[in-house]
């Protein structure tokens, strides 16, 4: 029976390693980010949806891509996934006496809804107030954190998002 | 001991860039490593507009001795001439850019960093770190957290850019 020196043991450890994708997955109504370690194969998206027991109807995105992932992007050693059942959110925000809304995928960043929001496409604000703005649950004491998804804050079964415009600054309380 | 605490952050620094989300971003095109000599961290930053069209880059030195506890220091850095570029005038970017990268004194009148919550000497400046505990670094945070505000920062710049370019 042949076997391995330990430079071929060490080779293939390391193609073996190659070969993983490392992906941290945020799921609707979780708050918990999960930590998986997974083969770079065509069906990776298959082996995430196995691993984290997701429902068939569950929708996985890389984390602020407009589409769910139907491929598995070739190349890639880590990636950040949302999983949500919703394709898109309607994110309405208001500001003063007018509310805009725009869909997003769930995958979308609080920081990029700002961007819309603060833009021509929306409220158009000046450079000094589009600075100060940020985006608010209604009735809530601070901001959303600019760097979440926005999937975490829909109610579950929800696919509307409330959100208020406010250019407040918290540092005064 | 010392040595100990010493090692600590450089290896905990290491994990943190080794991590999935700093790597991610990496991969995503948001942040490069130029520089990574333990304190010190250099570190490319391209954000964009809304659109996806139009990018902005700029470079930042990180400072991560005591690193997760204590906070970063962070300062706008021109790698090739290792030296902090000068800081932007009112006709060189949006205002939330302007104000991060001025030049201000810390107590002892050394240049202070860049001034938000979660930078080291602007998170102590007029208790700004207590009164914004969701902008502010914590020893749980990954260095992720800063990376991203960075993006955040460096896309402002990158909105402010589209909007002059329509105007």
């Amino acid at each position: 029976m042949e076997t391995l020196n330990d430079a071929e043991v060490s080779a293939i450890a390391e193609d073996r390693s190659e070969e993983m994708i490392r992906i941290e997955i945020e799921r609707e109504g979780a708050v918990e980010v999960v930590t998986l370690e997974v083969q770079d194969r065509e069906d990776l998206l298959h082996r995430v949806r196995n691993q984290l027991e997701l429902d068939v109807e569950i929708l996985i995105f890389e984390r602020d891509g407009d589409e769910p992932l139907t491929l598995h992007k070739k190349g890639r050693k880590a990636l950040r996934l949302v999983a949500h059942r919703h394709r898109q959110i309607t994110v309405k925000v208001r500001y003063e006496h007018r509310t805009e809304e725009r869909a997003f995928s769930p995958a979308k960043t609080v920081f990029n809804v700002l961007q819309w929001a603060v833009g021509k496409q929306a409220f158009n604000l000046d450079p000094t107030s589009a600075a100060r703005a940020n985006l608010i649950l209604p009735g809530a004491e601070t901001p959303l954190p600019r760097d979440s998804a926005i999937g975490n804050f829909t109610q579950p079964g929800e696919c509307v998002l409330v959100l208020d415009l406010t250019l407040r600054d918290f540092t005064n309380g | 001991m010392a040595e100990d605490e010493a090692g600590a952050d450089e290896l905990t620094l290491a994990a943190h860039l080794k991590s999935v989300s700093f790597q991610a971003g990496v991969e995503e095109g948001r942040w490069a490593i130029l520089l990574e000599a333990f304190p010190i961290l250099v570190v490319r930053v391209t954000g964009l507009d809304f659109s996806g069209r139009v990018s902005a880059s700029m470079e930042f030195q990180l400072l991560c001795d005591g690193f997760p506890v204590k906070t970063p220091f962070v300062q706008h850095w021109d790698h090739a001439s290792a030296r902090r570029p000068p800081p932007p005038s009112g006709d060189q970017g949006p205002p939330g850019v302007v104000d991060a990268l001025k030049t201000w004194g810390e107590g002892s009148g050394e240049y202070g960093g860049i001034y938000r919550a979660w930078q080291r000497y602007a998170a102590v400046h007029n208790n700004w770190a207590a009164l914004r505990p969701d902008e502010a670094w914590r020893r749980d945070r990954k260095l992720t957290f800063i990376m991203e505000k960075l993006y955040a920062l460096v896309s402002e710049q990158a909105s402010w850019m589209a909007a002059r370019a329509a105007a």
